[in-house]
């Protein structure tokens, strides 16, 4: 399993699509998909969710560390990409909203498109986001019922992310804060933790994510001090 | 059965040469899936000449294919062998999720029972699987157009299990 530095290992090296993850703030980081434009295959971007209705496409800064997919066969690999290509096309302008909600198969499998199910109530955070478009794409990285509901650390997390919310004033429903209050206490899915899922074909377990998740965040913390 | 088609390599309704696809077909439960698009001539399809069958009332039967109706799908195939990489299968992707979004599954339905697995390159018809696949209940012939492609990359020398995993 390598997570790649860019000082080393240019991004434009990945094969087609992959993971992109770096170091947030303090002991938080953020994962996005990275896939390859499709007008020009040299410029590489992320799709992700990185604040609330933040934007659905953006650009790849120094700081993240990516990842092939290498259990992904070439030729299955070649159609993800397309797949992901027109899911960035068809939501390019659209923005999501930050939230706990997960599983919810909110990208349409049919056509891409968010759909029906992503209603006034539903928000993702950056790993949920992830792990939706894998769905939307017939891949499950991780078998969800092994995770547990939040501890003391992620509940810590998940009431800064409230807090956040609620300074989104005028750009955020009560209808939508009181769902999102309603997600608390419910499983956390750590970047790092959705990050190694994405390197096994398997449906990676919470147990099996715990050591790899670890290294990586260590990784994670050493890049950081380094910049 | 002689069926009689429009042409692959003709887009215009009024300029239809029939040609006989059943030599063209390499597995034969292909055939039956074929036979199950079989329509009856219409006004819009015209032939400029007729195969030669016993039967002269077959002469006017023919499978008028989606694959030959559709632009985006024509143009395809016309370079479908070789497509192998993401920017060559896009229009699948795109062309099939523009057709759910308009409730066509039985058009997408009559692409699968058509797909011509010896002229398609793997990328093609894996990317013709994956797309279609989150609709598979919906789609009758998804099922054999998914047999048809493993026993496709089987027989090319691929693990089909590693190239579908998931899928099948």
């Amino acid at each position: 399993m390598i997570f790649h530095d860019q000082i080393t290992s240019p991004v434009n090296l990945v094969d087609g699509v992959g993971i992109a993850i770096r170091r947030y703030s303090n002991n938080q980081n953020h994962i996005a998909i990275l896939f390859k434009e499709r007008e020009n295959e040299e410029l590489v971007r992320i799709i992700h969710v990185g604040s609330y209705k933040g934007e659905f496409i953006g650009e790849v800064d120094k700081y993240y560390l990516w990842a092939d997919l290498n259990w992904i066969h070439p030729i299955r690999k070649q159609a993800l990409l397309a797949s992901i290509q027109q899911i960035a096309d068809v939501n390019r302008d659209t923005t999501l909203r930050y939230g706990f909600n997960h599983s919810v198969f909110c990208f349409d499998p049919d056509t891409g498109r968010l759909n029906a199910n992503y209603d006034q109530t539903k928000g993702f955070t950056c790993s949920t986001f992830v792990l939706e478009v894998f769905l939307a794409n017939g891949i499950t990285l991780i078998d969800w019922e092994t995770w547990p509901e939040a501890d003391e650390a992620d509940r810590e997390f998940q009431n800064l992310v409230l807090n956040y919310l609620l300074n989104q004033i005028g750009n955020i429903t009560e209808e939508y804060l009181n769902a999102q209050r309603q997600q608390l206490g419910g499983p956390r899915f750590k970047p790092q933790e959705i990050a190694v899922a994405s390197q096994t074909m398997h449906k990676t377990t919470w147990d099996e994510a715990q050591e790899p998740a670890g290294n990586l965040n260590h990784q994670l913390t050493q890049r950081q001090a380094a910049s | 059965m002689t069926h009689l088609i429009q042409s692959p390599f003709q887009n215009k309704k009024n300029s239809v040469v029939a040609v006989l696809i059943a030599n063209t077909l390499v597995f034969s439960p292909y055939v039956a899936a074929i036979e199950e698009t079989e329509y009856l001539l219409d006004t819009e399809f015209l032939f400029e000449r007729s195969v030669p069958s016993i039967s002269p009332k077959k002469d006017r039967t023919l499978v008028k294919r989606v694959s030959n109706q559709i632009d985006w799908l024509v143009s395809f195939y016309e370079s479908a062998s070789t497509a192998a990489l993401a920017k060559d299968v896009y229009p699948v992707v795109k062309g099939i999720r523009d057709l759910f979004s308009k409730n066509s599954y039985d058009v997408v339905d009559d692409i699968l029972a058509e797909l011509d697995v010896a002229k398609l390159s793997h990328t093609a018809l894996v990317t013709f699987l994956t797309t279609t696949y989150p609709a598979r209940n919906k789609l009758q012939n998804w099922t054999l157009a998914a047999h048809l492609v493993k026993v496709k990359l089987e027989t090319d020398g691929l693990n089909s299990d590693d190239v579908l995993h998931g899928l099948i």
